[in-house]
């Protein structure tokens, strides 16, 4: 049975052609990346260094009784803190730093490998996954640090509530879904490398 | 991979090395030998036809199936783990 021809519609195929692509190489955004990323990670890591000098400083030598002044009506209350606690404090901010800069290392690494035009390396996805668990520890980290320290010195800080914790299992959900897009990514370049 | 490559049995019968089908098909000598060694995924319908063409074969001279244990080839190591550790 013939179909009845259906009327043009006087659009020709030849005229609609998609725009060209910009040139999708590494451009100046990869370079400006990797300039910022390398400011933090320095800036982290001196930090982190200052945190564990100080962390070694309390930890040895001798000090007088250490306190931290809570706010209050009466324009401040002399919270005594004992050594252990600061030594848990500096330790958490040490590890606090130490993560997030080992995140920035890992995340230069993976800029380099693109300003190479080479990003679907099985190394980047270790390196993604290395960042998404190193994520969950530091928040989780932070957030269980934050509540016990609001309740072991009442007045210092406001304790955290479960929402605080929404954003960053957002984010490392993100960074796990990434993770296997590079997966995926680093099997389509290894099938390619093997088409001859 | 089931699909063999014969191409060591075309040469002799050719009598030309793998250097020279490497410069005449115009594919670089590393990739011919992953094709040869069988460790190719995948080759090019290019590709075939420039090899046919050179050696004066058809397709079917080229390629055999021989039945036997599957290697999927593992992507264990696209996660970035040292497959020389394992």
């Amino acid at each position: 049975m013939r179909l009845p021809k259906r009327s043009s519609l006087g659009i020709r195929l030849s005229s609609f052609r998609t725009p060209a692509l910009p040139g999708l190489g590494p451009g100046p955004m990869t370079s400006l990346l990797g300039i910022a990323l390398g400011a933090a990670f320095w800036a982290l890591a001196l930090a982190a260094g200052a945190f564990v000098v100080a962390f070694v400083f309390v930890a040895f030598l001798p000090l007088g009784p250490l306190g931290l002044t809570a706010p209050s009506d009466d324009g401040g209350i002399r919270v005594p803190v004992p050594r252990a606690y600061l030594l848990f404090g500096l330790g958490a901010v040490c590890a606090y730093l130490g993560g997030f800069a080992f995140i920035l290392r890992n995340l230069r690494a993976m800029v380099h490998t693109l300003r190479i035009g080479d990003p679907f390396q099985p190394d980047n996805v270790k390196r993604l996954k290395q960042i998404g668990l190193t994520l969950a520890v530091v928040t989780g980290g932070a957030w269980i640090g934050q509540t016990l320290v609001s309740r072991l010195v009442r007045g210092v800080l406001e304790p955290p509530s479960l929402f605080d914790l929404v954003t960053p299992a957002f984010s490392i959900l993100v960074v796990v879904v990434l993770a296997q897009v590079f997966r995926e990514g680093a099997r389509l370049r290894r099938e390619s490398e093997l088409t001859i | 991979m089931a699909i063999r490559v014969q191409l060591d049995r075309i040469l002799l019968e050719r009598r030309m090395s793998l250097t020279e089908l490497a410069d005449r098909v115009g594919v670089t000598l590393a990739n011919l030998s992953i094709l040869k060694t069988g460790k190719a995924r995948a080759i090019r319908f290019t590709t075939l036809d420039a090899l046919c063409r050179e050696l004066n074969c058809q397709p079917g001279d080229l390629l055999a199936w021989t039945p036997g244990p599957q290697d999927a080839g593992s992507d264990e190591d696209l996660d970035g783990n040292d497959p020389a550790s394992k």
